[in-house]
């Protein structure tokens, strides 16, 4: 960043490249990302919590110091010590590996799912709040059907059809997100298509589906990241559910909700695999959601 | 000489409150209306907010489906087009819009507002492209490195002339301009009603007007159309219908524009009362509800609009009786 100086830039005062404009945009809109993130204590905290789990995820290798797939049988359901930092679970592995390698799990199959479900709720919501009438109402009621059905049952009938795999699991909490998603993408989507920049884009000649794309999903982005953090949020929570519920993914996968259900018949004799996980989950979830949160109440502010 | 623009007959409802069952509630935005923009002239559309003129320019570009009636530009009916056709013919009609806030997406750089129309029509490099759009920021009276900013970095008379900009780039013949001054301040304003005269002169332009100021309409337009609730009042030559107003609408939108006379004193006169609902629009004359002159045939049966002069024509049953000016005996207020 230190060599496009936009002072020295306008010293030069020749026309710009391309490349250098864009840059110079892109380094401004990240400046104006940061200027709204610190302006709420409730963002920073949340990004801090959120930014943690990521430096675990990524370092796990280097801050373990076994893998999560190491048993040790001479040291089964043991409280903290010197070589196993948060004890040891049933099978006598170590708590503080399983739960770094699980933020892995975590924070790959939760963006993930949120991002195809986005994929999948851009792709309903844009035409039915752009086109309205039949497409709407067709699109709306089979996205209604979904919502019918609360949704952790549905994911439970998703896994329990296809079986419980990183994959499934993936594609339950995209099926899962995609009618809410769908629905406020429509929303935001029927207030900017009446705005004059879309009738000079129709002016122009443009199709229908650059109109969409170009015009009016650049304009929904604030409520759209907002949410989408959120989902990631909500996403990491279900993951632990089905987990849990032992529909989450196959052992001997490290996962959060797994250790808990895994640990929970041990809990009176050693709480530490439960406490862990639980705490893991707890703070990576707050976490998200006070930046969701803090973002949204500083985009507001300036709108 | 053949109109560049005729639109006949034509009407636009909305649906309204609709109930359960969906009762047949529509806002009569446009009711029946017949208008021609001949080639290279201005047209002024007058009328009080709420009285149809902005879903008229609307529908002349299609922008909304008109519920009936025909738009011909050119000498083609525009609703016969197939989808494609419409869109290659878009490029010959444009528009200016209103709201200079709102009229420029908010994460597009001018550069690449002004970029798109180029993209859809023509084949251009990009170096050809860029040097389009400087040559547009000139013509409007901006500067060239205006194209790397964003619409937030500008005044309201600025993004004005951006959507100007925005509005030539395809060398269009026809422009609507949705009261492109109104959110203006007055000086400025001035500056946008000169550059689009300028730009008239020099690109061959037909504009179709659309205003509530009298003296805006006045000072640009060639002939001025008065609408009131969804219908045409009047429409003649500018300078015909503000001397001698065949329609006591415009008579009433004449004395109420307010002017400081000789002696110091101010003269303000309004309408009495306030335009009706557009879901139920009186019967008859629809203006017989604050019509001075209104008497029982004007509630039973509607006017046509009837040519009184060269060019010059009305919907009142009795235009001949409006006085040129106010008088205060016909006109208690």
């Amino acid at each position: 960043m230190g060599t496009e100086n936009p002072a020295t830039a306008k010293q030069i005062h020749t026309a710009p490249s391309a490349a250098l404009t864009a840059l110079k945009g892109y380094w401004k809109s990240v400046r104006d990302l940061a200027q709204v993130i610190f302006a709420s204590p409730t963002a920073v905290i949340g990004l801090t919590l959120v930014i943690l789990w990521v430096l675990i995820a990524v370092f796990a290798p280097l801050i373990t110091t076994h893998t999560p797939f190491e048993q040790d049988y001479k040291l089964v359901n043991k409280g903290p010590s010197a070589l196993h930092l948060f004890g040891t679970d049933d099978l006598g592995r170590d708590v503080w590996a399983r739960v770094a390698y699980g933020a892995r799990t975590i924070l790959l199959l939760g963006p993930l799912s949120v991002l195809v479900a986005f994929a999948c709720g851009v792709a309903l919501g844009l035409p039915a709040g752009y086109y309205q009438g039949w497409v709407d109402e067709v699109v709306m009621r089979i996205l209604d059907a979904f919502m019918a059905f609360p949704a952790i049952l549905l994911y439970m009938i998703i896994i329990s059809a296809v079986g419980a795999s990183s994959f499934n699991v993936v594609i339950a909490i995209a099926i899962g997100g995609t009618p809410g998603i769908a629905r406020l993408v429509r929303a935001l989507t029927m207030d900017i298509r009446t705005r004059e920049y879309v009738a000079a884009a129709k002016l122009c000649g443009e199709p229908d589906i650059i109109i969409m794309l170009r015009e009016i999903l650049p304009n929904c982005r604030g409520p759209l990241i907002v949410d989408f953090l959120l989902r990631i949020g909500y996403a990491a929570f279900y993951i632990g559910t089905l987990g849990f519920l032992g529909l989450g993914l196959p052992p001997p996968t490290p996962d959060w909700g797994g250790m808990v259900q895994e640990g929970h018949s041990h809990m009176t004799t050693n709480v530490w695999p439960v406490l862990c996980a639980t705490l893991a989950i707890v703070t990576l979830v707050i976490g998200l959601n006070m930046f969701a949160d803090g973002l949204r109440e500083e985009t507001m502010r300036y709108q | 000489m053949e109109p560049l623009l005729r639109i006949e007959r034509l009407t636009k409802h909305f649906p309204a409150s609709a109930g359960a069952w969906g009762s047949s509630a529509a806002v009569h935005a446009i009711d029946d209306v017949t208008l021609e923009v001949r080639p290279g002239e201005t047209l002024g559309l007058v009328g009080e907010s709420g009285s149809g003129k902005t879903t008229l320019g609307r529908c002349a570009l299609l922008l909304v489906e008109p519920t009936s009636g025909r738009v011909f530009f050119q000498e083609r009916n525009l609703l016969q087009l197939k989808r494609g056709e419409l869109r290659r013919m878009r490029r010959h009609m444009q528009m200016i819009f209103q709201d200079p806030f709102a009229s420029l997406d908010p994460r597009m750089r001018v550069a690449e507002v002004l970029a798109e129309p180029f993209h859809i029509h023509e084949r251009l490099s990009r170096s050809e492209i860029r040097a389009r759009c400087r040559d547009l920021l000139r013509r409007v009276g901006l500067r060239e490195d205006a194209l790397d900013c964003y619409p937030h970095e500008f005044s309201g008379g600025q993004r004005q002339r951006i959507g100007i900009a925005r509005a030539l780039a395809l060398q269009p013949r026809f422009i609507v301009a949705d009261e492109p001054v109104s959110a203006l301040d007055v000086s400025v304003g001035a500056q946008i009603i000169n550059l689009l005269q300028d730009l008239q002169q020099q690109c061959n332009l037909t504009y179709l007007f659309i205003s509530h100021s009298l003296p805006v309409v006045r000072h640009i337009a060639s002939r001025v159309a008065v609408m009131y609730l969804g219908k045409l009042a009047e429409a003649g030559p500018t300078e015909e219908v503000l001397r001698r107003p065949m329609h006591p609408y415009t008579l009433l939108l004449l004395v109420s524009t307010p002017e400081i006379s000789r002696s110091g004193r101010r003269e303000f006169h309004t309408a009495p009362g306030e335009l009706p609902s557009a879901v139920h629009p009186p019967s008859g004359c629809r203006f017989r509800t604050r019509c001075p002159l209104a008497r029982q045939r004007c509630a039973v049966e509607e006017p046509p609009l009837r040519q009184l002069a060269p060019g010059h024509s009305s919907a009142c049953h009795f235009a001949e009786e409006v006085p040129s000016r106010l008088n205060p005996a016909v006109f208690p207020m």
